[in-house]
């Protein structure tokens, strides 16, 4: 058993002749984790969600989730593994109870008290029909369907997208709640970052296929930073610093995005620009993301 | 799967509720219509088709909604990410919808009473029609399944499934041939049913399977896996095809060992010296007997006759036979009509010049085997009015012509033998017509001057034994009934599978010969070694006991398949042929013995104006003794009827034919 919930390796899909979805990503999960899964729409992290939970076949590579192999043996993956997909589609005719018990016969394990405590804290009853249900207590429930079978790994597919702020913080609440009770693998694709960012600690950015980083989120921000130079006279037209992920000048000051960050960035900048002024800030992840897919 | 199960019920159970309310609503509709209108028949038939139907049929769209709705809802990835195997999910679905279709035919069924159908049927005939009713609706099922998989819409389901029907027919063809030919008949549509649901379920997984986890195109399942079926099914077809092939042609050579001729058919026409002017002869024949029947229809004779059915019966030249239901004057009209008509006079001379096969257009024309029995018909009517002419001229005195007429008619005889061999079965070897031509000439006047005559004919008698067209057919006889009924089969298919095809004569010729003839290929076979078996019986056999008239009981026509038929009229054909041609002699020897003792009667009659009550009257003045028969040994039976006498061997009970002969004067 490797210590990871999750594990591609050189993981490529194809749609048709040309469009590469994956190109080829190696993806580590750590268990225990707060991983989140950033990427623009269409960056291919859906395409790999579906592959990890064995919906989609691979075109090459290796998936492991929870140390089986999600093609081969999904049944395995998917009877360990807690999961909402964006926009999650339930049975519409069936009432909250009905969908509890025909979710639950799928299941060894279950925990009917959690759903009782998650129906409670979400003010849901068992006899509400899902089609007369909100965005938000919908998205509840499918939350609810994926916690209540004790998963060691919970992979959620954008659950967030859709749903109105007040909503969207509301269930992120619930999230961070829930996953104070429980130690879990939580496996978080989103494009929506600064919902997440005080729930990961581990990040993985997607952008068109490729995965940029995959890395703890203190890493991330240590390894990304942001240089503020001030100068007096005109700002230098060459300026150009190892890794830089983006620059923006405005006035006299000047800010460079760099990734793979080191104190010697700094003096290096320092002789070669003589800014007035410099200094290091930590961005968010939000920040970096936006730095890295922008 | 209980979970699964209960979801898919609980899902459509509306549905259900409708559908069992509307057989609901078809029962009381027919209890109340039959009720209001007792004497409709037809009604109560109306009302079961409607509920052994139509309900089904609706149900299978209903079913087609069991995929479609996970895709319409877009709820197939909430099922698909249960730890459930793709496979379970597909069978569930597939086999509620599947479960509840069947249990809906039931009570449809169940609902509808078999008396309504507005005739008392067997319990067979209902077994029948609720096996097809209940196939096609579980058919509609399996289709629409498949196409929900592949379009993903249910209304587009519905209206490409009827699509999808013709290709996969052309695809499972070479299965389902060998099905209709290797199967009871009961058996064909529920077994062609059942291999379409199982190709329509392995299809409709595919597409599941594939599409939804390999993220296949649908289209390209479809075309792939039927790439597949095609080339399964017709390699397979290849095979039968060789191997009924080799069959066969292992089974002529053991035939060609035993002493078969296959080419006997040529070298029967071989005989024929002119078959372009035979035809036209023939042609020639068959418009002179039109202009005579023309000349019937406007005599005199026919005006008076009307439309009565001795009229018909003549109409048709069947007069010898019915000649004691005529009224004198009838009788005489006619005999003055036959012996002064020149048209058959001038034909009696035109068949001296012989009368023909048409090799020609025989065998390679589907109408081959009507042509036999075109020719054989018209070639029977010239016979028929060269004895009515016979009996006429005896009848006038004229004995040299009408000995000239009946030389004729002997003529004749060969030919009509031969054709007969081609196209009756049951006809091989020995024939009666000379025997019926011969009496004829005892048709003389009471007149004490044609006693000389009649004791000439008790003479000549003797030399119709050497009247012998038949004894090398044997040889040729029995691959003709295999050569006939392979041809016959391949007429008769071609002709039935006109209507199956839909198209024209061209494209039921290919369907046969293309697909069906590997089977008949088959069935050839079985007959040849069946006729080869009896060939080498036959020779080894010293002694040949007569077949148990019993034991082939009625005709198998109806009911059985056409190979069973075949098979029981072969040995029945062969059986016989090998009866009649072990007796033959002492078939021929009765017929004489019959001749002259009729003779004899004849000259009875004259010398003492009526016939004899006893047939010992004519010993020792006429004959010298009364021949016993043949094989009883008994006497011949004798006695009279009405103005005439009717005689007959122990022959006459057989079951096959009639030895006696009946005479009217």
């Amino acid at each position: 058993m490797n210590d990871f919930a999750i594990s591609t390796t050189a993981l490529k899909k194809k749609y048709g002749w040309k469009k590469e979805a994956v190109k080829g990503i190696d993806l580590q999960v750590p268990k225990g984790s707060v991983y989140v899964f950033l990427g623009r729409n269409g960056a291919g992290k859906t395409t790999t969600i579906k592959m990890l939970m064995g919906l989609l076949a691979r075109d090459s590579g290796k998936t492991e989730v929870l140390g089986f192999d999600s093609e081969k043996d999904p049944v395995s993956v998917r009877s360990r593994v807690g999961f909402v997909a964006e926009n999650q589609k339930m049975y519409d005719w069936m009432t909250i109870g009905e969908l509890i018990w025909f979710n639950k016969s799928f299941y060894q394990t279950w925990d009917d008290k959690l759903v009782d405590s998650l129906l409670s804290r979400f003010k849901l009853t068992k006899d509400l029909k899902l089609k007369n249900l909100s965005r938000g207590m919908y998205a509840q429930v499918a939350l609810i369907l994926a916690l209540c079978q004790d998963p060691e790994l919970v992979i959620l597919d954008d659950p967030i997208s859709g749903l109105d702020p007040v909503v969207r913080r509301e269930f992120m609440e619930s999230i961070i709640e829930i996953l104070h009770e429980k130690e879990r693998t939580i496996f978080f694709s989103t494009h929506i970052v600064n919902e997440v960012e005080k729930l990961a600690d581990h990040v993985g950015i997607m952008h068109e296929g490729n995965l940029l980083v995959s890395m703890p989120v203190e890493e991330l921000k240590n390894n990304v930073k942001k240089i503020r130079m001030i100068f007096d006279d005109k700002i230098p037209d060459d300026i150009a610093v190892a890794g830089l992920l983006k620059k923006e000048s405005s006035g006299h000051e000047v800010s460079v995005i760099v990734k793979d960050f080191k104190k010697e960035i700094l003096k290096d900048i320092a002789d070669r620009y003589k800014p007035k002024t410099s200094e290091i800030q930590t961005l968010t992840i939000e920040d970096i993301f936006v730095a890295m897919v922008g | 799967m209980k979970a699964l199960i209960w979801k898919e019920l609980r899902e459509y159970r509306m549905f259900l509720v409708a559908a069992v309310l509307l057989l609901i609503l078809v029962k009381a509709a027919s209890i109340i219509l039959l009720n209001a209108y007792p004497l409709h028949k037809d009604l109560g038939m109306y009302f079961a088709v409607t509920g052994w139907t139509v309900l089904p049929i609706f149900f299978s769209f209903i079913g087609s909604i069991i995929f479609t709705s996970e895709f319409s809802q877009n709820t197939k990835s909430f099922l698909l990410t249960k730890p459930c195997e793709t496979a379970k999910i597909f069978f569930v679905k597939y086999f509620t919808g599947f479960g509840l279709l069947i249990a809906l035919d039931i009570l449809s069924f169940v609902l509808t009473d078999p008396s309504e159908m507005g005739k008392k049927g067997t319990f067979r005939d209902y077994a029948i029609l609720v096996t097809y009713a209940g196939s096609l609706s579980v058919l509609s099922y399996s289709y629409i399944i498949f196409v929900s998989l592949i379009t993903r819409q249910t209304l587009a389901s519905i209206f490409l499934a009827p699509l999808i029907v013709v290709p996969e027919l052309v695809c499972l063809c070479p299965f389902m041939v060998c099905i209709y030919y290797y199967c009871r008949w009961e058996l064909v549509m529920p077994l062609i049913s059942l291999l379409l649901i199982s190709t329509n379920l392995a299809l409709s997984y595919l597409a599941w399977q594939r599409a939804l986890v390999k993220d296949i195109k649908p289209w390209k399942v479809l075309a792939r896996a039927g790439a597949i079926i095609l080339v399964i099914a017709w390699s397979f077809h290849l095979i039968i095809s060789i191997q009924s092939q080799l069959q066969l042609s292992s089974a002529k050579a053991k035939a060609e060992k035993a002493g078969f001729d296959f080419n006997i058919l040529d070298k029967l026409c071989e005989r024929i010296p002119d078959e372009e002017n035979a035809a036209a002869n023939f042609r020639e024949a068959e418009r002179k007997l039109d202009v005579i029947k023309a000349k019937y229809d406007s005599s005199d004779m026919a005006r008076e006759a009307g439309n009565s059915s001795v009229w018909k019966e003549l109409r048709n030249f069947n007069i010898q036979t019915d000649t004691i239901k005529l009224t004198k004057e009838q009788r005489a009209k006619i005999v003055k009509f036959l012996a002064e008509d020149k048209e058959i006079m001038n034909l009696c001379n035109f068949i001296k010049k012989g009368t023909a096969l048409k090799k020609y257009s025989v065998w390679n024309d589907a109408v081959k085997f009507n042509a036999f029995y075109e020719s054989h018909k018209n070639l029977k009517n010239l016979l028929m009015f060269t004895e009515c002419r016979i009996s006429a001229l005896s009848e006038e005195g004229r004995v040299e012509e009408a000995l000239e007429a009946m030389n004729v008619g002997l003529k004749m005889i060969p030919d009509l033998v031969r054709l007969r061999v081609y196209y009756i079965t049951s006809s091989y070897g020995y024939s009666s017509d000379y025997s019926n031509m011969v009496r004829c000439l005892l048709n003389v006047p009471e007149d004490p001057k044609m006693i000389p005559y009649l004791k000439d004919l008790m003479l000549k008698a003797d030399d119709f034994k050497n009247l012998d067209y038949i004894e090398n057919w044997f040889t040729g006889s029995v691959p003709m009934i295999y050569i006939q009924y392979y041809q016959e089969m391949m007429d008769a298919r071609l002709l039935q599978e006109r209507a199956y095809v839909g198209f024209d004569p061209k494209s039921a010729r290919l369907y046969t010969n293309f697909i069906v003839s590997p089977y008949l290929k088959k069935d050839a076979t079985s007959y040849l070694l069946k006729s080869t078996s009896l060939m080498k019986d036959f020779k080894n056999s010293a002694e040949i006991k007569p077949p148990d008239p019993t034991a082939f009981g009625e005709y198998p026509v109806f009911g059985l398949k056409e190979k069973i038929l075949m098979n029981n009229v072969f040995i029945y054909a062969t059986d016989v042929f090998r009866y009649e041609l072990a007796y033959r002699n002492d078939l021929k020897n009765t017929d004489i013995d019959l001749f002259k003792l009729s003779a004899a009667l004849k000259i009875f009659k004259i010398q003492n104006g009526e016939y004899p009550d006893k047939i010992e009257q004519l010993v020792p003045d006429i004959i010298p003794e009364i021949p016993g028969n043949l094989f009883s040994k008994k006497r011949m039976v004798y006695c009279r009827v009405g103005d005439g006498f009717g005689i007959s061997s122990d022959m006459q009970k057989s079951w096959y034919r009639s030895e006696g002969i009946y005479l009217d004067r």
